[in-house]
């Protein structure tokens, strides 16, 4: 078998483009028929991004023994010239056993993978027909591995010790909708297994492929399906294929002088389509709204056929929305092709601010507050005293003026204001906007931070907090190297049980790493959402994995996120705000949504899909019934 | 056995069937949860662990002002003054809930009355703790325990268990309450080991004395009517008051299950009501879980125990005074012994009712929220189970041991038969060890005969010990204002009753304090020897006696329904190593007497004053013509009446069956029984019996008397007299 289709060795082909193109026109979806997008991310993308960890190869997290902390790369500004100095080096040292001053404790991954990877199962009627439509496909090793994980701990992790065990068997490039539609057709008729990837960023373990499928696996790459085919700026609409991932979304919106607002942590990698399909949510819902309030319109391919709506208007009162039938699918259902998603003008300012906060439940009460008054700004988000304390390994490398200034700082904040250090927490906020708008805004909350004994804390530190975000993944690679096993999880839970909830949880995972022997151990949490009805709450576990070994590790860290999960739900918070259920969350459907929920999912699993093509395992295990 | 039903159908009516159909549903998995919240501790409980702590490195002074820094019991907690709390009170969403949508609107009151009044509720119940009157006090009351106690023992492997179990949950002590000094003793003890001071839950009756509710609010007492019935706003007030204490755990909640200070020793029936507030948080998702730490306090010596007697007997108790508190300091001049604390395993909510919070979530906070049938048994078990941790980590003095066996000979050997202090050390030691197996923890620090000696001199007021080492009941009816017959609040016994009464009641007081140790092994031996009896002995027969005579007894010991064949086991086994029961094991189902007959006299004579006040209780409720009812008073008064009757003609012999606590038992247990009828007429509750079951019940309950009188009767003509004889001798 030739493993190597004629994909990316062969320049794209115009021929496909034109198909692609005139079909479009048939369909009377485009107006212009617009150029490829030039992705950020190559088609072959393990040549830029690392095969077993986040982001991009060239940038890694680098600690020096005198404390100097960068990247290393440029792709990341806020991230240069750092120290990390004495007292959080201790405090790091004190709590997971991770001393930053001292490279030769990391263990760093391989750098190409150092796996076998089976041999690819191979359907050849499928193959046939592929081939005979002309579309780009690969059958390598590192391309197949690539589309075999997300970026769940589990994943990473066994990608590093080489425990992989099944992974797509073909990895498939359509140009647009109707190769798309082929590809599906084809699956259909032969019985091949579709599993639709995006950017590959979920954190569900929605990707791992099941071992006992013995049908061949095919990976729907919608990477190169990347244009924005309009942008009607009458009504603030774009219609866009929905493989463009979110960095290159907003540079070809950008051209038209408007954005999307979508901006989730994920934002340089996941793609449109993945959003759509996880129910996704950005930093900036406040003022561009979740991914479910910037849908309009889905194309939505399935075994059965093609579903869209036949409007553009923007509601309509036509029984149940099925929109939301594709929203959270998980790719489950079928392939999302094009989607058309309202879109913003790019705003005039954009500005940032931090408050600080003498103790957790002062932030959480003054969160409440501002959602009481619907002052939110485009991003707020509140920071617990574990994560102020963890993000001081950022701070600034200071001159000798710097270090005193800052020790004056801290002083008062400590000594005059008479806030602890191992109490206070941190709100970030961004505002968007014109500049009249802006200056109200801030005006407003600052208001309401003096009635809860907030300190304004500058805009710098705001800025360095909102866009560290980005790098907080790259982190997590490097506490792996230390030992370190870290993830996050999310939930959202009504305003009066927000507290409660998070000290429970925290209380939970102390409590089970206590029973397990872990000695080095830390949990934080953000308030990261405001809505009118409560919030969303994101923690991160971590522990220094101590004598055990990287399996054993991690079955332990699934066994206490499990009891934390359990814990969320008991204190009133839900399975998942947005990172969806995937195959990691798949035990509390039934209790979330009820078994009725459940059946009627599987009743439109089994009308749309009867054969299982798109047999990803994600949501509900289909095997039990099917 | 009569011929009127087997007492296991007796004691059952259909809704206790019901009951117990319940709690067996429910049992497995309880158990398997008990199980798990009850690791077996480490190794026996021993004396060594208990340290004195009156007996301090530093002097008083220096201890009462040393620098307060106490362990937390929340974490997040943050100190609010009382100004504070009221508000948080006022402006809870529950409260506001309450007046604006429902006190307002059912009873057209305006709002603002309602307000005013929930303020003036509050000031009345809030707690104003602060640390200089806490340390002035703890001065205060070092000075006093010095001088009357010889010593303040805390079990210090229970205290760093505890300091290990808190500072995520809100905590709730729950002390056994035998004495007013319970009140302060907690206080004092988290005070010396720097852990933060409790909150207590205390009776309205303080309030009125003048500078001594002040004082108790400031050490961080709050008051709650005794009795507020249909008021929804005191209700509210309360509840919330009570709940936003928990939620914010910024102190321990200190309540006593109990509910008031049991005047006979033995633990009371738990109350639910406090104990369902205070874990309504964590019902409703608020709190993740709540620690309860039982704690015993036990006694050498009660400083009420005359008092008690006395209104065992129904004479009335004085109102709670100032004056009265300083004539009461007399009691300073006399000695009290040691008191033991011991802080049992503390119990997390949450793992013992198997984590019940989720269904509530879909409920908003401000709306009241009703106990589910489910939630209901879990908290009466709970509840059952604190007073049984109490129980079991009580410390016993020698004392209450030779108060049995004082007891035993009393009322069974003639009156010419002194028991001397030989004897009495040989059936204590005996006995200790007998207590000892069914786990109980003795004080006994020295060799036995030293340590017994010690004990009776603390109480050497009732026992005296002549120089020929004779043991004998010193008639203690102290010089008290003579009692007005009218005042009386039961029948108006004679002078001469209460003057062997007095004493007598004394002494079962401290004979009570063994008893949750010997009850269940009293009645199996009782129940073997009835079956054997009539000619079986089968391990199901006696079973069924068994059952009985524990729902007969069930409200006045703590014989929780779940526990009962688990507690039947245990005693045929324990029976059968100490010889009451014949350990042979030719035939498992097959149960026989072994050769330790005394034991088993003593064993079955404890129950005597019971069977003899419940069985005098049923002949009394038989009277009552059909179709008319008592009120419990008069229930109680003619009972007392009848049974002083006996006791003048000898037909029975044991004061304690006069207790107006045991009689008011009686009567709830027959009315849960079905025995008697309980109605409630304008709001008075009265009883009428239901003839057949009551003559039922009657019968077995005079069948089982039958079988414990005849060991005490040896010579009917004087044994009511014995004891007189005996006393005054002293006198």
């Amino acid at each position: 078998m030739d493993t190597t289709g004629h994909g990316y060795e062969s320049p794209p082909s115009v021929m496909r483009i034109k198909a692609c193109a005139s079909q479009e026109k048939n369909s009377g979806n485009s107006i212009i028929t617009p150029e490829r997008t030039v992705n950020t991310i190559p088609k072959k993308k393990q040549t830029a991004l690392k095969w077993s960890g986040w982001g991009y190869n060239d940038t890694i997290v680098v600690c020096e023994s005198n404390g100097n902390l960068y990247m290393t790369s440029d792709r990341y500004p806020h991230m240069k010239n750092k120290h990390v100095n004495q007292s959080v080096r201790l405090w790091l040292r004190d709590k997971l056993n991770m001393d930053l001053y001292d490279e030769s404790k990391m263990v760093r991954s391989p750098v190409t993978p150092q796996m076998e990877i089976s041999k690819p199962i191979v359907n050849e009627d499928f193959m046939k027909g592929l081939q005979s439509h002309n579309i780009s496909y690969s059958m390598e090793s590192d391309d197949r591995l690539f589309r075999g994980h997300g970026h769940t701990l589990d994943d990473i992790i066994h990608l590093r010790t080489g425990k992989i065990e099944r992974v797509p068997d073909v990895v498939v490039w359509p140009g647009c909708h109707d190769d798309v539609v082929k590809i599906v057709n084809l699956a259909t008729e032969h019985n091949v297994v579709i599993i639709p990837f995006g950017g590959g960023t979920n954190v569900t373990l929605a990707l791992t492929c099941d071992p006992e499928e013995k049908r061949m696996i095919v990976s729907l790459d919608t990477s190169q399906m990347s244009r924005v085919l309009w942008v009607d700026k009458a009504n603030m609409t774009a219609c866009c294929e929905s493989g463009i991932i979110g960095q290159d979304l907003e540079r070809e919106l950008s051209k038209h002088g408007v954005m999307s607002g979508h901006e989730p942590d994920s934002q340089e990698f996941s793609s449109l389509g993945g959003w759509v399909s996880t129910r996704a949510s950005g930093m900036k819902k406040n003022q561009y709204g979740n991914i479910e309030d910037l849908v309009v319109h889905i194309r939505f391919v399935t075994p059965s056929g093609v579903m869209e709506k036949q409007s553009l208007g923007p509601r309509i009162s036509s029984g149940p929305d099925f929109n939301h039938i594709i929203l959270g699918s998980e790719g489950t259902l079928g392939v999302i092709t094009e989607v058309i998603i309202k879109v913003r003008p790019v705003p005039e300012v954009r500005d940032f601010a931090s408050y600080v906060f003498p103790e957790f439940q002062y932030g959480v009460d003054f969160m409440r507050e501002v959602a009481l008054k619907r002052a939110q700004p485009a991003s707020l988000r509140l920071i617990d005293n574990e994560q102020y304390r963890m993000g001081q390994i950022y701070k600034d490398s200071l001159g000798i003026f710097g270090s005193i200034l800052d020790s004056i700082k801290m002083f008062y904040l400590h000594s005059i204001a008479g806030y602890a250090e191992d109490k206070l927490c941190v709100v970030i906020a961004v505002f968007e906007g014109d500049k009249m708008d802006v200056h109200l805004q801030k005006t407003r909350i600052k208001k309401m931070t003096e009635k809860y004994r907030g300190l304004d804390a500058g805009n710098e530190n705001g800025k360095r907090g909102y866009t560290l975000t980005f790098s907080i993944a790259y982190i997590r690679d490097a506490c792996i190297d230390y030992g370190v096993l870290a993830e996050s999880f999310e939930t959202s839970v009504p305003w009066d049980r927000c507290a409660n909830l998070c000290r429970s949880v925290k209380n939970t995972i102390s409590r089970e790493c206590k029973a397990r022997g872990i000695t080095h151990h830390e949990t934080s949490c953000r308030v990261t959402q405001v809505y009118d009805a409560g919030a969303c709450v994101y923690f991160y576990f971590a522990f220094h994995r101590g004598i055990m070994d990287f399996h054993k590790a991690l079955k332990v860290y699934d066994e206490i996120e499990e009891v934390a999960r359990d814990e969320v739900i008991a204190c009133g918070g839900n399975i998942s705000h947005h990172h969806g259920i995937g195959k990691k969350r798949q035990k509390w459907l039934p209790k979330q949504v009820s078994p009725l929920g459940v059946n009627l999912y599987r009743a439109v699993k089994q009308h749309i899909d009867p054969k299982n093509i798109f047999a990803s395992g994600n949501l509900v295990d289909m095997k039990s019934s099917l | 056995m009569s011929s009127n039903g087997s007492p296991s159908q007796i004691a059952e009516g259909t809704e206790q069937a019901e009951d117990r159909q319940k709690a067996a549903n429910a049992a497995p998995q309880l158990q398997d949860v008990l199980r798990h919240t009850c690791p077996s501790p480490a190794g026996p409980r021993v004396l060594s662990t208990f340290r004195n702590i009156l007996d301090r490195d530093s002097c008083d002074l220096v201890w009462v002002t040393k620098e307060w820094r106490p362990q937390q019991v929340t974490l997040h907690a943050r100190t609010r003054t009382t100004a504070k709390i009221r508000q948080d009170v006022i402006s809870s969403p529950k409260m506001q809930h309450t007046i604006e949508q429902q006190l307002s609107s059912q009873n057209e009151v305006p709002k603002e009355a309602l307000w005013r009044e929930l303020n003036d509720i509050l000031i009345e119940m809030g707690h104003t703790q602060t640390m200089p009157v806490v340390r002035w006090f703890g001065y205060v009351l070092s000075k006093i325990m010095r001088k009357i106690y010889s010593g303040v023992f805390v079990n210090e492997e229970s205290i760093a268990r505890l300091r290990a179990s808190i500072g995520n949950n809100p905590v709730i002590f729950m002390p056994s309450h035998r004495s007013y000094a319970d009140f302060l003793l907690m206080s004092y003890v988290c005070f010396h080991y720097n852990i933060m001071l409790p909150v207590i839950a205390a009776g309205m009756d303080f309030v009125s004395m003048w500078g001594v509710g002040r004082l108790l609010r400031d050490s961080g007492a709050f008051f709650i009517r005794r009795s507020f019935g249909n008021d929804k706003l005191y209700w509210a007030a309360f509840s919330e008051y009570v709940q936003t204490l928990i939620t914010a755990g910024e102190n321990p909640i200190e309540f006593f299950v109990e509910g008031t200070r049991s005047r006979t020793a033995k633990s009371l029936c738990p109350k639910l009501g406090l104990l369902s507030v205070a874990l309504e948080p964590y019902l409703t998702g608020q709190v993740s879980d709540i620690v309860v730490v039982p704690i015993n306090i036990s006694y050498d010596r009660t400083l009420e125990e005359t008092l008690y007697s006395y209104e065992l007997l129904g004479v009335p108790k004085p109102k709670e005074s100032t004056s009265g508190l300083f004539k009461a300091l007399n009691v300073l001049d006399e000695q009290y012994g040691r008191i033991h604390i011991d802080f049992t395993e503390p119990i997390s909510v949450n793992k013992f009712f198997g984590d019940l919070r989720s269904p509530k979530l879909m409920r908003p906070l401000h709306l009241p929220h009703q106990i589910t049938p489910d939630e209901s048994t879990r908290i009466i078990w709970l509840a059952n189970y604190v007073v049984r941790q109490q129980q079991k980590n009580a410390v016993i003095s020698l004392f209450s041991l030779a108060a049995v066996v004082i007891t035993h000979h009393v009322l069974t050997k003639p009156r010419n038969q002194l028991l001397n202090m030989h004897q009495l050390t040989r059936q204590v030691a005996s006995l200790k060890s007998a207590a000892e197996s069914f786990g109980a923890l003795i004080d006994c620090r020295d060799n036995l005969e030293v340590s017994l000696q010690n004990a009776l001199h603390i109480h050497k007021s009732l026992i005296v010990t002549s120089k020929d080492g004779q043991v004998q009941v010193k008639n203690v009816a102290a010089a008290q204002a003579p009692i007005d017959p009218a005042k009386m609040k039961g029948h108006s016994l004679q002078d001469k009753t209460l003057q062997v009464g007095v004493p007598m009641v004394m002494l079962q007081h401290y004979v009570n304090q063994t008893l949750h140790l010997f009850i269940c092994p009293a009645i199996v031996s009782l129940s073997v020897q009835q079956s054997i009896n009539q000619g079986s002995g089968m391990k199901d027969d006696v079973f069924a006696r068994y059952l009985f005579l524990r729902t007969l007894l069930s409200h006045e010991f703590i014989l929780h329904k779940a526990w009962e064949t688990m507690d039947f086991e245990q005693s045929i086994q324990q029976l059968q190593k100490l010889g009451v029961l014949d350990e042979s094991l030719h035939d498992s189902m097959k149960l026989s007497l072994g050769s330790n007959s005394h034991l088993h006299q003593i064993l079955c004579q404890l129950l005597l004053p019971f069977l003899a006040g419940y069985s005098s209780a049923c002949s009394t409720m038989l009277e009552v013509p059909a179709g008319k009812t008592v009120s419990l008073n008069e229930a109680l008064k003619s009972t007392q009446a009848r049974l002083e009757k006996l006791l003048l003609s000898a037909q029975l012999n044991h004061h304690y069956s006069l207790s107006l606590d045991l009689l008011t038992a009686a009567v709830n247990s027959l009315s849960s029984m079905g025995a008697v009828i309980k109605n409630k007429e304008n709001g008075k509750v009265l009883y009428s019996p239901n003839s057949n079951r009551l003559r039922q019940v009657t019968q077995i309950v005079g069948d089982f008397l039958q079988l414990v009188a005849p060991i005490c009767r040896k010579s009917q003509d004087e044994q009511a007299r014995l004891f007189i004889t005996q006393a005054k001798a002293r006198l």
